[in-house]
C-alpha cells in the first residue's frame, strides 16, 4: 500500500526538479525585475492594446505581466498602429524544445489522433462520449473545490460542491450534468494553475510538454499541485489505474482537441506561434476570470 | 433639499454599477452579425451565390484598414503603400474566413448581447455570448468609428483575441522575412480555407 502511494509522489516531485529547472537558467535573462508580477491587478485589460513604455529594449518582457498596468482594454487616445508596440512575445527560451514537442504532438495529432478519432467517434458515439467526459470532470471535482478555496472564493466552492451533489446523486454519479442547467451552477475553470496566477504569479515562460501540448512553467506546476489532488493519489490504487484514467479521459476527448487543433492549422499563418499565443491569451482570461466580482 | 441630494446620489450611485448599455455601436453590429448569421443559416456551404453573400455582408463589417494596421503594429510603415493594400485585401480575406468558420459552429444558437462599453478615443466593445444548451461562448468585438459607421476592428473569441494572435504570427514572420514573403503566406492560407476553393 504505502509503496503505491509513493510512486505518484516520487512522479510528481520528478516533474517539479523538471520543470523547476529551467526556471533558474531563466532567472538571469529576466529582463525588468521591477516589472510587478501579473495577472494581480483584476482590470479588465485586452493585452493586446496594454501599452509598454520600452517596446523595442525589451523584446522579450512578459506580454501579459505588463498588460494590467494599463487602463481597460486602451491604447492611448490618437494612437494609431504606427505608435502602436508590436506584440511583445511572452519569453520563450525554450523554443528549440518547444518547437520540437509541438512537431511531434502535430505528428502525433495526425498519424494516431486522426485515425482514432474517426474510428472512435464511429464506434462511440457523442452521447456516449459526453457521459464520459462528464463522469471524469465529476471525479476530479475534489481538486476544483481545493483550488476555489485556495483562490479564497468560498462562492465557487459551494457552487462546486453543489455542481458534486447534484450530479453525483440526480446525475447518476456525474454522468449528467443536470446542476449544468442552472445557468448560475454551470462548470467553472478552476485548476493549480489558475491559481497560482490569482495569487500573482506570471506565466514565467512557455513550455510544450509531449503529448499534452501548451503549458507554461506555472501551468506545468500547477499540474503537478492538480495530479496530487486527484483522489486516486490518495487510495490504494495502482498508479496505472489513475493514469489510465487520465489517458482514458483525455482519448476521449480527443476528437474535440482534434477539432480546435485543426481549425487552429487552418487559419494560422505560423501554427506554433498561433498555438503559443492563443494559449497565453486563453490562461489570462482564465486567471482574469479568477479575478473578477 | 436633503430629499434632493440623496436622490441624486442615489442616481449617481446606480449610475456607477452601469458600465455597459445598448448603444448605437452595439444596434449597428447586431444588425450586421444578424445578417451573417441569416446567410449562413438559409444556405449551406458550397451553395450557389453563398460565398458572395458572405462577402458582401463582410463589407460593412469589419474595418479592413484598422485591421491590417493595428495587426501589423510597428511593422506597417515597412511595407511599401502596394504592399500595404495587398496584404490589407489578403489579411482581411483570411481574418473574414476564420471569424466565419468560428461562428459558423453556432448557428443555430442564440447570441445575447450584452451592453456596450467604451475604449476611449472613439472606440467601443460590443460583449456578446452565444448560448448553447451547455455552455456559453463569450465573443467580444471591438469596434470603431472612423468613417461615419461603426466598423469591427478586432473579435475576442473566449478571450483569445483574433487581431492579436496574428500579430504575433507576423511579428514572427517579419522578423526573418519580408513583407512580400509574408503577403503570399497570407494569401496561400486564405486560399486553402474552404471559401477561397470556390473562387
Amino acid at each position: 500500500m504505502s509503496a503505491n502511494k509513493k510512486i505518484p509522489a516520487l512522479a510528481a516531485l520528478l516533474i517539479l526538479v523538471f520543470t523547476a529547472l529551467p526556471a533558474c537558467a531563466y532567472k538571469q535573462q529576466t529582463p525588468d525585475p521591477t516589472v510587478p508580477a501579473g495577472d494581480q491587478t483584476p482590470v479588465r485589460v485586452p493585452m493586446a492594446y496594454a501599452m509598454d513604455q520600452t517596446p523595442d529594449k525589451a523584446p522579450k518582457a512578459y506580454a501579459e505581466d505588463k498588460a494590467p498596468a494599463a487602463s481597460a482594454g486602451n491604447d492611448q487616445p490618437g494612437t494609431a498602429a504606427d505608435e502602436e508596440p508590436a506584440a511583445k512575445p511572452t519569453p520563450d527560451p525554450l523554443m528549440g524544445w518547444n518547437r520540437f514537442w509541438f512537431g511531434f504532438n502535430d505528428a502525433f495529432l495526425t498519424y494516431f489522433g486522426k485515425p482514432f478519432v474517426t474510428v472512435y467517434t464511429f464506434v462511440v458515439p457523442n452521447y456516449l462520449r459526453e457521459r464520459v467526459h462528464n463522469a471524469y470532470r465529476n471525479y476530479l471535482f475534489p481538486m476544483r473545490f481545493l483550488n476555489a478555496l485556495l483562490q479564497l472564493r468560498p462562492d465557487k466552492a459551494s457552487r462546486e460542491l453543489g455542481r458534486f451533489i447534484i450530479n453525483t446523486t440526480f446525475g447518476l454519479g456525474g454522468l449528467y450534468d443536470l446542476a449544468g442547467t442552472n445557468p448560475n451552477m454551470r462548470a467553472q475553470t478552476l485548476d493549480f494553475g489558475q491559481t497560482l496566477g490569482v495569487w500573482g504569479a506570471g506565466q514565467g515562460f512557455y513550455l510544450v510538454l509531449p503529448l499534452l501540448g501548451p503549458s507554461s512553467l506555472r501551468d506545468g506546476i500547477g499540474l503537478v499541485g492538480d495530479t496530487a489532488a486527484d483522489p486516486m493519489t490518495y487510495v490504494s490504487t495502482p498508479i496505472l489505474l489513475s493514469l489510465g484514467m487520465s489517458v482514458g479521459n483525455n482519448l476521449n476527448d480527443l476528437p474535440h482537441t482534434l477539432s480546435i487543433y485543426e481549425e487552429l492549422k487552418r487559419s494560422s499563418v505560423e501554427p506554433y506561434v498561433s498555438a503559443r499565443d492563443a494559449y497565453l491569451q486563453l490562461r489570462q482570461e482564465d486567471v482574469r476570470q479568477a479575478l473578477a466580482k | 433639499m436633503k430629499r434632493a441630494v440623496g436622490g441624486l446620489l442615489l442616481a449617481c450611485i446606480l449610475s456607477l454599477g452601469q458600465t455597459a448599455w445598448a448603444g448605437p455601436a452595439q444596434d449597428t453590429l447586431k444588425s450586421d452579425v444578424d445578417a451573417v448569421l441569416s446567410v449562413l443559416r438559409s444556405t449551406k456551404a458550397g451553395d450557389p451565390g453563398r460565398t458572395e453573400r458572405l462577402a458582401k455582408d463582410m463589407e460593412s463589417f469589419f474595418d479592413a484598414k484598422e485591421l491590417a494596421r493595428r495587426t501589423l503594429a510597428l511593422n506597417w510603415t515597412k511595407f511599401s503603400p502596394q504592399e500595404q493594400d495587398s496584404f490589407t485585401q489578403a489579411f482581411v480575406q483570411l481574418l473574414e474566413n476564420t471569424y466565419v468558420r468560428r461562428i459558423e459552429t453556432y448557428t443555430n444558437e442564440q447570441v445575447v448581447y450584452l451592453g456596450e462599453s467604451p475604449l476611449g478615443d472613439g472606440r467601443v466593445e460590443v460583449s456578446t455570448k452565444i448560448v448553447t444548451s451547455r455552455r456559453e461562448v463569450p465573443i467580444t468585438y471591438r469596434l470603431i468609428n472612423g468613417s461615419g459607421a461603426w466598423k469591427v476592428y478586432d473579435v475576442v473569441i473566449e478571450g483569445v483575441s483574433l487581431v492579436q494572435n496574428y500579430r504575433s504570427q507576423f511579428e514572427q514572420i517579419l522578423g526573418q522575412e519580408s513583407p512580400a514573403r509574408l503577403i503570399e503566406r497570407v494569401k496561400k492560407i486564405e486560399a486553402e480555407g474552404p471559401q477561397g476553393n470556390q473562387k
